[in-house]
């Protein structure tokens, strides 16, 4: 029943929550802190799934059914998993049938020549989001109540010096974004190793 | 006669399809291990690998990809992953996307079971405070590449002014309202075809067009 009560749940998230990434954590923490994990074992899963690649739903998903099994029913860790990926598959899914049933809808509607050019005309709404993402990425952001979320200066200072490094790099150079990010992540270790902290 | 020949096609169909289907797993697992951020972040590598590369879509596939993606619930990674799927192979293109997309969960969940006690949490936060903005400075190219584009298809007077709106709007209500991208999205679209049908009516003894 508990893992019926968790796949129903992992359901409500995935047909109820718009924007993906960081709008997931509230939705998650609403069905796991208490009823599986407590507050102080979420925000440690919250750091890992921040601070890892990939999809941050789906890896709520995942560690939540995983300790629910392990925890709240005592399973052995293999069927914890089990369950954790049960969780996964629903979230992921669900996400795909739902797109695939939006395109059809939108393919249909393609065939009207005012919504084809609609839809490429609407490029610039697209680069007005993306651009505000960018900044995001840059460490400048708004949160819930419209009050700016600063990081440290170092933080700033670090994103400004490698965004304007890369930039030419991908544009003029255009080296592959591979390449970069690889470089990067090995600047990251070697300065963390030699003590520069950001 | 037709038996022997699908005898002869089958396999071979087959074998497009199924490497159809892995190259897309793989492609979509590789760029999930670089992706950081999580929805949006994933854009440019898309652009990247599916766009530029290899030609899977077109920048305006890409376009309704992001659109229909940030309009719905859901994972949006996932549903981009799922919709070039789609457009490349179908229904099983999708799943294979996807699949590709989502196999980094189970391997990070993994590793940090496994290996929990050697990785250093503050290392990992270096790494992606590092990563974020080559992630910007992809989605900068891509917007200045989506800009070029528009200026084909929209009045510029019209571009610049959704822009502004779309990117105030969602700068001020990307946390605070969960449906502002649906919001602007749709809106973007509104505008634009509304924008065409009158011009079009108006032009229509003139020589025509949007622009």
């Amino acid at each position: 029943m508990a893992i019926v009560n968790f796949l129903f749940n992992v359901l409500i998230v995935a047909v109820s929550v718009f924007g993906g990434g960081p709008v997931f954590i509230p939705a998650f923490k609403g069905i796991l802190v208490d009823g599986i994990m407590n507050a102080e074992r979420f925000e440690n899963i919250t750091t890992i799934v921040n601070i890892t690649p990939g999809a941050l739903g789906s890896k709520y998903a995942l560690i939540g059914g995983y300790d629910l099994g392990l925890d709240k029913l005592g399973l052995p860790a293999p069927l914890a998993f089990l369950v954790g990926l049960a969780g996964m598959s629903l979230f992921i899914f669900v996400a795909i049938g739902m797109v695939l049933v939006a395109f059809k809808f939108v393919h249909r509607m393609n065939k009207k020549p005012w919504f084809a050019r609609a839809i490429e005309g609407s490029s610039p709404a697209v680069c007005g989001i993306l651009i505000v993402i960018m900044i995001n990425f840059l460490g400048v952001k708004l949160d819930k109540d419209l009050n700016f979320e600063w990081v440290s200066a170092r933080e700033y200072v670090a994103s400004a010096v490698i965004f304007v490094m890369a930039l030419p790099l991908l544009i003029k150079v255009k080296i592959k974004p591979l390449y970069i990010i690889l470089c990067t992540i090995a600047l990251a270790i070697l300065t963390y190793k030699l003590g520069f902290v950001i | 006669m037709n038996i022997k020949n699908e005898d002869v096609l089958e396999p071979k169909m087959l074998k497009k399809c199924f490497r159809t289907y892995s190259l897309l797993f793989l492609v979509f697992m590789k760029i999930s291990f670089i992706t950081f951020g999580g929805g949006a972040a994933v854009i440019p590598f898309i652009d990247r690998e599916c766009v530029q590369k290899r030609g899977w879509i077109s920048e305006k596939d890409l376009l309704e990809i992001v659109a229909i993606a940030n309009s719905l619930p859901g994972a949006s990674m996932i549903q981009m992953a799922a919709l070039v799927g789609y457009r490349k192979a179908g229904k099983r293109g999708a799943i294979a996307a996807a699949l590709g997309m989502a196999l980094i969960v189970p391997i990070i969940f993994f590793l940090f079971v496994i290996f929990a006690s050697f990785i250093d949490k503050d290392m990992m936060k270096q790494i992606k405070i590092f990563v974020m903005p080559v992630i910007a400075a992809m989605l900068f190219a891509l917007i200045i590449k989506l800009w070029k584009s528009s200026r084909k298809n929209i009045d510029q007077r019209l571009a610049w002014v959704l822009f502004l709106i779309s990117a105030g709007l969602y700068f001020l209500f990307e946390n605070s309202f969960p449906l502002i991208a649906s919001v602007i999205m749709v809106g973007g679209v509104l505008t634009t075809a509304l924008f065409y049908l009158v011009f079009k009516k108006d032009n229509s003894t003139k020589s025509g067009g949007i622009q």
